[in-house]
């Protein structure tokens, strides 16, 4: 057993470090994470421009073979997102580089990973998932927007919901019902890719409880596809959206971040002083802060336990389930203990009044969206009971 | 022991029940998604009593109990919490009107406040101190025929609009209260504050700058007033206290309407056990903070040292409530992040409740001390 990284890996990991140190720099006033990235034109054009400088020195095809651009290794990958999570940068398309690619290189054919790769790599196609629907979520094999071929073409029809960016990205990647007849409903589902400027295409925002703009749904109205445009086979797109239980699940992109907003929290209370006295010096704080950074240390060490399975290949599902509710929980545990000790000024929108440039009263409302996103908590509790524990499956 | 209502308590219950209905939901959106207050709403409100439940009626109170208060912000709550915070504040300036002005001054301002035609503020909260408020630095100074009053409140409710304002104040180096007009030279407000939670009500900083009152607007005669500022906060713990019941009401059914109409594998989300187990908590935890909220309102009316109890309730209700809402929340699923649910606005309303009239830690101080040893 080795905790410890090689001595290339610390280089890299410092390299990193100094690149996004550099680029934190030039972040826009207020930029808070994903929601500032979707929501104004200048975090859309920040995040354009990280990567655009991730994407010249090779930092958004870590992992893929070198005949498509490919650069360095999945634990590469890890580090980046550390450094990433750590100054909350953009510039990494959680759709293209996080999910398609790797989807493309594992399923598609050779002609759409060599239409589709070069973009996401050089950090210039922004892409969004359009799978969830009304009624289809957790649930998603009860999707219903169907596509109808019609000579080299599909003709797709339907709504689809909760597709974050979809307002700003430039393709689309969907699932589709090409049989509807088919035995079960995980059958007859295809993956298909599409210009979101393609005629037939509208999307509506569908507000944040803070009105924050990442959330839209989507109408497909006689949408035409080419045929060409699908990764696996018709029909066989449910096989397709379960290799993404392959991909980068660590979430230590998210532990550093909160390791950084602990920090940061840590430093509030040291400079604020109530009675006289600096908050840090309160045993119910210190407390709950020591009792905070003890659990984000174990998801940190969790952490890098699933990504070195990962690159040996030797990760199982449930593995990342467990750390994806451990990452949600603790999201929401830094978030209330935030909430707590500013008090009043902690539900303040960011002012003059609101200390940490208002972080709290944005992150109090947004710690949900993990909770939800990726399967919801219970999802994966279920995925953890029944593979993990081989309990059996009930309702 | 009787848990029942009395019949004109129930009677009352109903009648808020319906006037929240039919006259506050349409300005829910008003308040949250503008975060403005709806003025037109006050004449009605007055004419419903609800500025003036336990007061003697020769002041322009309904003669009524704190059990009826407690019911009546419940029912408000429910619909709009941000409206029961309003009415709220009304309560608790007219209560110190009650029990410390002149005979004079009760009959000049409390009908005014009942009858809607006046708004009050309440100050103690300073940018430096909160939950301390011996540490108070707003000062009062004696001069020839009036008080000279200089510092600066914080999180003051109603105050972007108030008419008269109770404020706390440090004269000869000890806590006095005084009452002034917001429209006397000396007084002013910051913009307002833009909040999580309780939108609609507007807070803001009021501003003192050598801010001349007469001398008889010194309430309840110099200092000794840290006891006055206990009591007052312990009116406001239990309307807090009563708007969270209201808050969790709406949050479990809103939860179990969207559990028996959201379909997941064929079948309303209701049937599933995971579903079950958080409307079953919700529930309970509900019912138990409702009956320590009426409790303590009967205590109050019993004329007891509620101190200790409205810290109990304040403590338990104010964090059950924020718990509750969170699992109406995740009942709702991705669905309870949207606007299009209420969910979310309970949600964030119930977060405020734990930090106002004093934190969770200041209140497990308080039980802390009168705890039998």
């Amino acid at each position: 057993m080795d905790f410890k990284l090689t001595d290339e890996h610390m280089k890299l990991r410092k390299e990193f470090f100094n690149v996004c140190a550099e680029l934190e720099k030039q972040k826009p006033s207020g930029f808070s994470g994903l929601e500032s990235v979707y929501d104004t034109d200048e975090g859309w054009d920040y995040h354009l421009h990280c990567a655009k400088e991730f994407a010249k020195r090779g930092w958004l095809a870590h992992g893929w073979p070198p005949e498509y651009g490919g650069h360095g290794t999945i634990m590469d990958k890890v580090l980046f997102s550390e450094a990433r999570g750590h100054y909350d940068l953009p510039g990494v398309d959680i759709f293209g580089v996080e999910m398609l690619a790797p989807t493309l290189l594992a399923m598609a054919s050779e002609e759409i990973k060599k239409e589709f790769l070069p973009g996401i790599a050089a950090g210039e196609t922004m892409w969004c998932e359009l799978w969830s629907e009304p009624n289809a979520g957790s649930d998603l094999a009860s999707l219903t927007a169907g596509a109808v071929r019609k000579g080299d073409e599909y003709v797709i029809n339907g709504q689809k919901i909760w597709s974050t960016g979809a307002h700003r990205a430039h393709w689309a990647f969907a699932l589709v019902r090409t049989n509807p007849q088919a035995e079960r409903k995980q059958q007859g589902i295809t993956f298909v890719l599409f210009d979101m400027k393609t005629p037939g295409v509208t999307v509506n925002p569908l507000f944040f409880m803070d009105r924050g703009h990442l959330y839209n749904e989507v109408f497909l109205d006689d949408v035409h596809v080419p045929v060409t445009n699908i990764v696996g086979e018709e029909n066989n797109g449910w096989a397709v959206t379960q290799i993404l239980a392959g991909f980068e699940r660590s979430n230590v992109g998210t532990i550093a971040w909160l390791r950084r907003q602990l920090s940061d929290l840590v430093e509030y209370c040291n400079e604020t002083k109530v009675k006289g006295s600096p908050l840090s010096r309160d045993p119910l704080i210190r407390n709950r802060i020591a009792e905070l950074a003890c659990s984000i240390e174990a998801a940190r060490t969790l952490s890098y336990k699933i990504a070195d399975a990962q690159s040996k290949n030797e990760m199982s599902a449930f593995e990342a389930s467990g750390v994806k509710v451990f990452a949600a929980e603790l999201q929401a545990r830094v978030a209330c203990l935030g909430a707590d000790i500013l008090g009043p000024y902690g539900q303040v929108k960011r002012s003059q009044w609101s200390p940490l440039d208002g972080f709290y009263e944005r992150w109090y409302q947004q710690f949900f969206v993990l909770w939800m996103a990726m399967g919801t908590n219970e999802i994966q509790r279920n995925i953890i009971a029944w593979y993990g524990l081989g309990l059996p499956r009930m309702k | 022991m009787d848990f029942n209502l009395t019949e004109q308590q129930e009677m009352f219950q109903k009648e808020v029940r319906k006037f929240a209905e039919a006259e506050i939901t349409p300005l829910v959106d008003i308040m949250d998604k503008q975060n403005n207050f709806p003025h037109e709403i006050r004449p009605k409100l007055a004419a419903m009593n609800l500025y003036g439940i336990p007061f003697d009626p020769k002041y322009g109170g309904a003669g009524s109990d704190h059990v009826s208060l407690v019911l009546a912000l419940e029912e408000i709550a429910k619909v709009a919490a941000s409206m029961a915070i309003h009415i709220q504040l009304q309560q608790v300036v007219n209560d110190r009107f009650n029990k410390l002005a002149t005979e004079e001054q009760k009959m000049e301002w409390m009908p005014q406040i009942c009858e809607g035609k006046k708004v009050g503020c309440f100050g103690f909260t300073e940018p430096d101190t909160g939950s301390n408020p011996k540490m108070i630095k707003t000062v009062a100074v004696e001069e020839d025929d009036c008080y000279v009053i200089n510092g600066t409140k914080r999180f003051i409710t109603n105050a972007p609009f108030a008419d008269v304002m109770c404020i706390f104040a440090k004269l000869e180096g000890d806590i006095s209260l005084f009452f002034a007009e917001t429209d006397r030279p000396g007084f002013s407000t910051s913009a307002k504050m833009d909040k999580l939670g309780l939108r609609g009500t507007d807070l803001s900083d009021t501003i003192f700058e050598d801010l001349r009152v007469p001398k008889d607007h010194l309430m309840g005669g110099k200092g000794g007033k840290f006891d006055a500022l206990k009591d007052a906060m312990t009116i406001g713990k239990l309307c807090l206290s009563a708007q969270c019941v209201g808050l969790m009401q709406a949050s479990l059914e809103e939860a179990i309407k969207y559990a028996m109409t959201r379909m997941h594998f064929d079948e309303p989300i209701f049937e599933l056990q995971a579903i079950h187990w958080l409307l079953a908590e919700m529930a309970s935890r509900l019912e138990a903070s409702r009956w320590l909220t009426y409790r303590a309102a009967f205590l109050k009316d019993q004329g007891m040292d509620t101190i200790k109890d409205m810290a109990i309730t304040k403590l338990f209700v104010t964090s059950t409530a924020v718990d509750v809402c969170r699992w109406g929340m995740q009942v709702h699923g991705a669905y309870g992040i949207s606007k299009e649910y209420k969910i979310e606005r309970l949600f964030r309303d119930a977060k405020m409740y734990e930090l106002l009239e004093g934190t969770s830690e200041i209140q497990r101080e308080l039980i802390v001390k009168r705890l039998p040893r």
